[in-house]
C-alpha cells in the first residue's frame, strides 16, 4: 500500500496524463512497467510474450487513461489490465506451452538478468542459480492459470488478500482456496523434480 | 464436516496472519484435533517456503520496450484523441455522457432496445409465492434464455436474443476443452445410456462457456459449463431453489424445458432438457 505522499504523487502524474502530457506519460511508464513485465512473465512463462502484453498494457492505459476516475489505485487497475491480457493469451498458446518449456526470463534478447552479474557466484554456483530459477519458473507454468494468478500476486508480488481481491474481482475466501490449492500445487510439481526444503539447505 | 471445510479453506490465510484473532483461535483448536487439517498445513507451508527461491531480476528494458510502444499503429493514429482535459474526473459518474465516447451512447441504446423488446415478446412464468424463492444466478439466467429461445423455436415463433448473445461454434470435446478456461470432467466416457452427440463453445463477452448435447433414450439434455468468475447473464429472473443429488441447485420450467443449475467449485453448470427435474436429476446422477 502506499502512503500518503505516494499516493499524491501517483495522481499529479495521472492528472497530467490526463490532460495529455506525454512526458508525463513517460514517466507512468518507467514507474510501472517493471511491475507489468514480470507479472507478465510470470504468468506467461514466455518473455517475448511478456513484452507484448506489457506493450498492449501500456497502450490500452494510453487509450483509457482519460476515463480512469481514480476511485481505486492504478496499481489495481493496472494489474487487473494485465491479469486479463495475460490470461487471453494463455488460452491462444495453451496448447503450445504443454509441449514447449517455456523460455526463462534470462534467455531473451535485449534483457538483461541484474543477478547474472553477481561477482559473488562461482561460475558452477551461477549455473546453478540460472538452472534452479527455470525450473521454478517451468513449475510455475504447471499450475493451473487461476491459481498462479494468485500465488504470483501474493508469494511472489506480496499483495494482500484484500488488494488480490480486488484485483481479481474473487472474494477473499476464494483468494485464500486458490492460493491453497496453487501452493499445494507447487510443492508437488517440485516434489516430483526431487526439490524440497531439503535441496536447498546446501 | 462444513466447520472442517471452512477451516481447511483458510489455512493459507493463518499461514500468511491474514486471520482476525477469532478465526485464528478456531482453526488452531481445529488443527489440534484434526490429522486431515495438519497434513494440509505442511503442505501449504512447505510450498510458500519453496515461492521464497523465485528472484526477481532486474530488467533493463524500458529504452526497449518505449520504442516499441512508441511504434505502434494505434499509438501513432490516435495521437490527436489523447484526453485534453480532466473532466471527466470533476463529472463523476456523469463523465458517461462524455461526447467523445459515442460508443457508450450506442451501446445504451442497444441495451435499451432489447429490453424493451424482450418485455414485449416474452413472458416469464410466475414462480409460486414461497420463502424459498430466490434471486437467480448468472448460469440460472443463462439457462432461461436458452429455454426461452428452444421454446420459441419449438413454437414457430422469432427466437429470442440467445444467438446473438452467446454466438455458438460446432466443435470437437477436444477443441472446446483446449479453448475453455477450466477444467471439464470427463464426459465423453459417456454411460451406455447416453451418447455425445455435439459440442459447441458459446461466446461470451469475455469467456467461453461449453455446451455439450447428450441424448439419453432419445431425450436431449444439454449440459452447459462456465467459468464462475466470468458468467454470462442477463435478465433479472426468480426461481425455486431445490436439491439435487445431494446439492443446492436452481430450477425453472419454461414450457416444456426444465432448467437446473448449480455452482461447483470454480465452474458453473446448466442443465436444460425437456425432462421433468427429478427424471433430470437421475439422469445426472448416471451421467456426472
Amino acid at each position: 500500500m502506499k502512503d500518503n505522499a505516494g499516493i499524491t504523487h501517483e495522481r499529479e502524474l495521472l492528472a497530467a496524463c490526463q490532460s495529455g502530457d506525454g512526458y508525463a506519460f513517460r514517466k507512468l511508464f518507467d514507474e510501472f512497467h517493471q511491475k507489468v513485465l514480470h507479472l507478465a512473465v510470470r504468468l506467461c512463462g514466455d518473455v517475448q510474450e511478456a513484452e507484448d502484453v506489457t506493450q498492449e498494457v501500456f497502450l490500452r492505459v494510453y487509450h483509457e487513461i482519460g476515463h480512469f476516475q481514480m476511485k481505486s489505485e492504478f496499481g489495481t487497475w493496472l494489474y487487473r489490465v494485465t491479469i486479463n491480457l495475460c490470461t487471453d493469451r494463455n488460452r491462444k498458446i495453451k496448447r503450445r506451452a504443454k509441449y514447449k518449456a517455456p523460455q526463462t526470463v534470462t534467455s531473451s534478447e535485449g534483457f538483461i538478468d541484474g543477478n547474472n552479474t553477481t561477482d559473488s557466484k562461482t561460475p558452477d554456483k551461477e549455473v546453478w542459480h540460472n538452472e534452479l530459477q527455470e525450473i521454478l519458473q517451468a513449475a510455475l507454468m504447471r499450475i493451473k492459470l487461476k491459481w498462479r494468478t494468485i500465488l504470483v500476486l501474493k508469494d511472489l508480488e506480496g499483495l494482500s488478500y484484500t488488494e488480490i481481491a480486488q484485483i481479481t474481482g474473487c472474494n477473499e475466501g476464494t483468494v485464500c482456496s486458490r492460493l491453497n490449492r496453487g501452493r499445494k500445487a507447487l510443492r508437488a510439481i517440485l516434489a516430483e523434480l526431487g526439490i524440497d526444503k531439503n535441496y536447498f539447505r546446501d | 464436516m462444513l466447520n472442517h471445510y471452512l477451516h481447511k479453506q483458510k489455512i493459507s490465510a493463518y499461514i500468511d496472519g491474514e486471520l482476525n484473532p477469532d478465526a485464528t483461535k478456531a482453526l488452531e483448536e481445529h488443527l489440534q484435533a484434526c490429522n486431515s487439517c495438519q497434513a494440509e498445513l505442511t503442505a501449504i507451508r512447505a510450498g510458500k517456503a519453496l515461492t521464497t527461491h523465485f528472484e526477481k531480476p532486474e530488467w533493463q528494458a524500458s529504452e526497449k520496450l518505449w520504442a516499441r510502444l512508441q511504434g505502434a499503429q494505434s499509438w501513432t493514429n490516435s495521437k490527436a484523441n489523447f484526453p485534453q482535459a480532466s473532466w471527466d474526473l470533476k463529472l463523476g459518474w456523469l463523465s458517461i455522457l462524455n461526447p467523445r465516447a459515442p460508443w457508450l451512447w450506442a451501446a445504451a441504446l442497444v441495451v435499451l432496445f432489447l429490453i424493451a423488446r424482450n418485455m414485449m415478446q416474452i413472458q416469464i412464468p410466475r414462480q409460486p409465492e414461497n420463502d424459498n424463492r430466490m434471486p437467480i444466478q448468472a448460469a440460472s439466467a443463462f439457462a432461461i434464455d436458452f429455454g426461452l429461445y428452444l421454446d420459441a423455436l419449438k413454437n414457430g415463433r422469432e427466437p429470442v436474443e440467445f444467438e446473438r448473445q452467446y454466438g455458438g461454434k460446432v466443435t470437437t470435446y477436444e477443441r472446446a476443452k483446449a479453448r475453455a478456461s477450466f477444467d471439464l470432467p470427463t464426459l465423453p466416457k459417456m454411460p451406455e445410456a447416453f451418447e455425445l452427440s455435439e459440442v459447441q463453445t458459446l461466446g461470451g463477452s469475455c469467456c467461453f462457456s461449453i455446451q455439450l448435447n447428450c441424448v439419453n433414450d432419445s431425450e436431449r439434455i444439454i449440459i452447459f459449463q462456465q467459468p464462475k468468475e466470468h458468467p454470462a447473464t442477463f435478465g433479472s429472473y426468480k426461481l425455486m431453489k431445490m436439491e439435487m443429488n445431494g446439492r443446492n441447485c436452481f430450477k425453472i420450467k419454461v414450457g416444456r424445458w426444465t432448467a437446473l443449475s448449480w455452482d461447483d467449485e470454480d465452474i458453473q453448470y446448466v442443465v436444460v432438457s425437456e425432462l421433468e427435474a427429478d427424471e433430470l436429476a437421475q439422469a445426472l446422477r448416471e451421467l456426472m
